[in-house]
């Protein structure tokens, strides 16, 4: 939920991919394909966001195992959390939660655990591996990973280090009713609770509640919580903007005046996550449909199609040289990673979280 | 809606008594007055009671993250009327208002011209009124963001006419929302108007002036009354859908303020309530039927004379 | 020149003429060059008034004038134009050309809510949404009559057309004669001096009818005000009317009393639309021989003769059925009776009447009727061989006309 409405609200990933000029077979890549082929040997049945996987790769392990997989697709964790946990969700192999809902579709039972003989991580980056929404990596595997940041004008805005400057840059004649933040609530009270030096993940209810009326009182200066849209960027509707690497790099190629950072003193990264589903009927598949998506050369091409970083190790050497603003899609050259927090959503506290939500959107209202 | 299933509960009632004891030697007509009860009972119930059940009993229960846990609590009635929810609630009242009205400031005038027109004009209006209708409703939606953003084909036009050289700031305003919302729903409130005002015999209207009355007090005391059918259902097929609108406003108003449909949602989804989104529907169906009991009173047509 | 023929028949015939009651009935004619300026005391009165649709023309150059307190009956085919001319005096439709007065004033570019004038509607158009009160209160209300006084006055009326019983009805609740009734009164609230009425019994059935045809005399005698009423019914024109203008195709055929446009009716083709007739083709006798005319039934006696025809011209008779008897072959008849051998083919009784055909050698059908306490006509039966017999003063000599079908 936290790091979905970045990347997800609004604007699928095929419309951001579209912006950068990506491989137009993404137009092709409908959410759910038909069955798979009479010669196929199995079946595999994805449940996924829209426009996740270059038909490219999905064709050549098709070519490969003999098998079309299903692919069903949602626009929300939410969505796919409810889903799988009513009968209608049963009968997935692969699901791709992001990071912060990991855990609560474990403890609803809803994954299972990976085997790890029959999966091989050793390629993948060890610092997206035993985070702390999955330690050991017991029901997950990376596939890629975005970040929390902000892009700005700073001819208008002037410069921003921390979420610190963010408010108070958004307070100032020619930022304020220009600003762009996210529907989605951790993402909003996170760096609330930052600033008074708490961490997401513990922060009680009343710190959460806590956060309030400083938002509330912020939310004036809000234009929009809709999805992210370079154009308002480049024509100056909005001037500052809550974003993930991967929006801000569609908008600075745009606008390249535009600058993006990750701001002080704490800031997201999300993983979203191969995971298998609890009852999933093809196991085999799905674990042969794992495997070929971790390969480095696979991995190499579904970041050159998506935006997103996949997760091998060493990535950004294998990218094809003529990448545009190749740093961007890793979220810039000076992101410290030590700063980065995963959000995780806690049954406890998920209620206040999108309760200050509404109340910071209702407040923005006119 | 609560009326057409009280009509179809009839219907369905109506049937299973006519295929009692008194049609008994006729085999072949009872199976099939059977199967003509059972089939809209099924959908009745498929569609309307068992969703609405579930809903009921979610709304007395308690829910954690998912999981939701029968009972008979008006905790939930309790948090949806109280505080920042009830806001929302009233805001989307008002919202739903505001928007019907400007629908009908739209719609009606437009409705009455169309309506003057003969038969083949008044064909030709009504579709292309209906056309954009037709086409998805994100798209036509979206095609406003377009519209409206800045240095968008409006702005160019405005600019081009001298009449403002200001950047077009209208994009995630109240005003984006209701334009949109205007445009969206105009063909189904303009339709009813058609039917009502074709339907006023021109000699009530030439009675009106005969005994006196100027055109726009015909108008007044003549064809406004008659056409309070027409603006009823208007109301009730835009209002009611407005009530639960979240699409309009967060593609044109920027998500800024929250609407009761967007509350819902967000229980249902981002808090995984189910209890509390249960209750906040409950409440607006509620509202809903007790809207739709006022306006059925207007509906009602004007029995013709002679 | 027909129509200057016809226009002298009709200064003739017409000319400030009494009606019936004694009211002065005011001249109508065809066409204004041969008419005076109209009687300046006129209700209406319409000056070289036309009107076409879509290029048809549906009114035609028509003057008419009504006298204050008349009552006249506008009486044609459908199609005649004669709801038109209601419209055109409502002010619903503006004449191409001409002019239109009220009670000398000139109206004729004032819309309907600002004319002296009220209008019945032959759908009575009653507001559906107001009670019967409120609908007969509607002109007053227009017209800025306070609450009180409208009510008493549309109480005023309902008591009028006895409907006092029901102010609180809606329109939709009421029988189609009440309907009537409440239309009548609506019309009257205004205390129009001119009260236009369009059908306005056509949807009733006859019992109905001729029980609110004495009603609508007896108001328009109470309240004194002119009545123009429109229908395609004869009996009810005839039943009601101080005077008649009968139309056909946009224009005013012939205007006058009842009983002159019956017994004298201007031509042929107003001769056979008033009433029934029995009509056969003639030729019209030489100088000094006029009073005869030959017949395919042989030469018969006539005595009014269209002077505008000349000897030798082919003409249309008109024989009224009234004033044709059937006789048995050997009664004898007077020095003026024309007497034509026949066959009886039908007999019918019909209350104190006796209507009998008989058809001639050529094939020509005869129509009589005849009072059964006059003579014993039930003593024929079909088949018989008999006579039809008719007066010299009975026949009248027309101008053939191209639609009248007995030529």
């Amino acid at each position: 939920m936290t790091m979905t409405s970045l990347t997800r609200s609004g604007l699928s990933r095929r419309s951001l991919l579209a912006m950068l000029g990506a491989a137009p077979a993404a137009a092709a890549l409908s959410g759910l394909l038909p069955a798979g082929s009479a010669r196929a040997a199995g079946a595999l049945n994805i449940y996924s966001w829209p426009d996740y996987f270059s038909q490219e790769d999905l064709d050549a392990w098709t070519k490969k195992s003999g098998i079309t997989p299903n692919i069903a697709t949602y626009n929300a964790n939410e969505v796919m959390f409810a889903k799988l946990n009513s009968p209608a969700g049963s009968g997935y192999d692969i699901v791709i939660p992001s990071s912060g809902w990991i855990q609560q579709l474990a403890a609803k039972g809803l994954l299972q655990e990976l085997d790890h003989s029959k999966v091989d991580l050793s390629a993948l980056d060890p610092s997206l591996l035993n985070r702390d929404y999955d330690p050991g990596n017991k029901y997950s595997i990376p596939k890629d990973w975005g970040l929390l940041g902000v892009v700005y004008d700073p001819d208008v805005v002037g410069e921003i280090k921390t979420w610190q400057d963010f408010f108070d840059a958004g307070k100032k004649d020619g930022v304020s009713g220009k600003i762009r933040m996210t529907k989605s609530a951790s993402e909003t009270v996170g760096p609330a609770l930052w600033i008074a030096g708490k961490d997401w993940n513990k922060a009680t209810v009343e710190d959460i509640k806590g956060t309030a009326d400083f938002l509330k009182d912020f939310a004036k200066h809000v234009r929009t919580f809709s999805g992210f849209d370079p154009a308002a960027l480049a024509s100056g509707e909005i001037v500052l903007a809550q974003a993930n690497q991967s929006a801000a790099r569609g908008a600075l190629l745009q606008n390249p005046k535009l600058k993006w950072v990750v701001p002080g003193p704490k800031s997201e990264i999300w993983v979203d996550s191969y995971a298998l589903a609890a009852k999933a009927p093809n196991l085999e598949e799905a674990y042969d449909f794992l495997n070929f998506f971790l390969s480095p050369e696979i991995q190499v091409k579904e970041t050159e199609y998506l935006g997103y970083p996949a997760a091998i190790a060493g990535l950004k050497d294998k990218l094809s040289p003529d990448t545009k603003a190749k740093d961007m899609i890793f979220g810039g050259t000076d992101v410290n990673f030590e700063n980065l927090t995963s959000y995780i959503v806690n049954p406890d506290t998920v209620d206040a979280y999108q309760d200050v939500q509404n109340q910071v959107q209702a407040a923005a209202g006119v | 809606m609560s009326f057409r299933l009280a009509t179809i509960a009839q219907d369905g009632a109506d049937g299973v008594r006519a295929a009692g004891p008194a049609r008994r030697p006729r085999r072949r007509g009872r199976v099939s007055d059977h199967l003509f009860a059972a089939v809209p009972s099924l959908w009745l119930f498929i569609f309307f009671i068992a969703p609405l059940g579930f809903t009921v009993a979610y709304s007395f229960g308690h829910s954690s993250f998912g999981t939701v846990t029968l009972g008979f609590s008006l905790d939930n009635y309790a948090t949806a009327l109280s505080g920042f929810y009830a806001q929302s609630f009233l805001r989307t009242l008002q919202f739903a208002a505001t928007g019907c009205a400007l629908c009908l400031a739209v719609a009606y005038p437009t409705a009455y011209f169309i309506a003057r027109q003969a038969g083949r004009a008044r064909n030709l209006a009504l579709i292309l009124v209906l056309v954009p209708y037709f086409t998805s409703f994100l798209i036509r939606v979206m095609s406003w963001q377009i519209l409206l953003a800045r240095s968008g084909p409006i702005e160019t036009v405005l600019r081009a006419l001298h009449l403002t050289d200001a950047p077009l700031d209208i994009m995630d305003t109240q005003t984006a929302v209701f334009i949109g919302m205007v445009y969206a729903y105009l063909p189904i409130a303009i339709v009813p108007l058609v039917i009502v005002l074709q339907r006023i015999p021109q000699s009530l209207v030439e009675a009106a002036r005969d005994l006196g009355a100027s055109p726009w007090r015909t108008f007044w005391h003549v064809v406004l009354p008659l056409s309070r059918p027409g603006i009823a259902t208007t109301v009730l097929l835009t209002g009611v859908p407005m009530l639960g609108e979240l699409v309009i406003p967060s593609l044109l108003g920027g998500e800024r303020g929250v609407l009761i449909g967007q509350a819902i949602s967000s229980q249902y989804l981002n808090s995984q309530n189910y209890s509390l989104g249960s209750a906040m529907a409950v409440l607006v169906l509620l509202a809903v039927a007790i809207i739709v009991a006022l306006l059925a009173r207007l509906t009602r047509g004007f029995a013709e004379a002679a | 020149m027909p129509r200057v023929d016809l226009v002298a028949q009709h200064l003739n015939m017409t000319a400030f003429s009494l009606a019936q009651d004694g009211a002065p009935a005011a001249v109508a004619s065809m066409s204004s060059h041969t008419m005076a300026e109209p009687p300046p005391d006129a209700a209406v009165s319409l000056e070289g008034v036309s009107k076409s649709y879509d290029g048809r023309p549906v009114i035609e150059n028509l003057d008419l004038a009504v006298a204050p307190g008349e009552f006249l009956a506008l009486l044609g085919p459908s199609g005649s134009g004669k709801t038109t001319i209601m419209r055109i005096i409502g002010g619903f439709e503006a004449p191409d050309g001409g002019r239109v007065r009220i009670a000398g004033r000139d109206v004729t570019e004032v819309p309907p809510e600002r004319r002296d004038v009220s209008t019945v509607f032959q759908s009575y158009a009653l507001f559906p949404h107001l009670n019967v009160l409120d609908n007969v209160a509607f002109g007053p209300r227009m017209r800025g009559v306070g609450r009180a006084e409208r009510e008493r006055r549309a109480r005023q009326l309902l008591e009028l057309v006895h409907l006092e019983e029901v102010p609180q009805r809606m329109p939709a609740e009421l029988s189609g004669g009440m309907q009537q009734r409440v239309a009548l009164a609506r019309a009257l609230a205004n205390d129009p001096a001119v009260l236009l009425l369009d059908e306005p019994l056509g949807a009733l059935d006859r019992k109905l009818r001729e029980e609110l045809q004495r009603e609508l005399r007896r108001v328009q005698h109470a309240i004194g005000a002119t009545f123009i009423y429109v229908t395609h019914d004869q009996d009810e024109a005839f039943g009601m009317a101080d005077r008649l203008a009968v139309m056909r195709e946009g224009r005013i055929e012939q205007v006058g009393d009842p009983a002159s446009i019956y017994d004298r009716p201007a031509n042929g083709w107003v001769a056979l639309f008033v009433g029934s007739g029995n009509s056969f083709a003639a030729t019209v006798g030489g100088p000094g021989a006029r009073s005869v005319i030959a017949t395919d039934f042989g030469p018969l006696r006539t005595e009014h003769v269209d002077p505008n025809l000349r000897g030798g011209e082919r003409a249309l008779v008109v024989v009224r059925p009234e004033a044709t008897r059937i006789e048995p072959l050997t009664a004898e008849g007077g020095p003026t009776v024309n007497r034509i051998p026949a066959r009886l083919v039908d007999i019918v009784a019909v209350g104190p009447s006796a209507r009998l055909r008989a058809v001639t050698a050529p094939g020509r059908e005869f129509e009589a009727v005849m009072r059964r306490a006059d003579a014993p006509p039930l003593a024929f039966s079909p088949g018989d061989e008999v006579v039809i017999a008719f007066d010299a003063a009975a026949t009248r000599v027309y101008r053939p006309d191209p639609q009248t079908p007995a030529i």
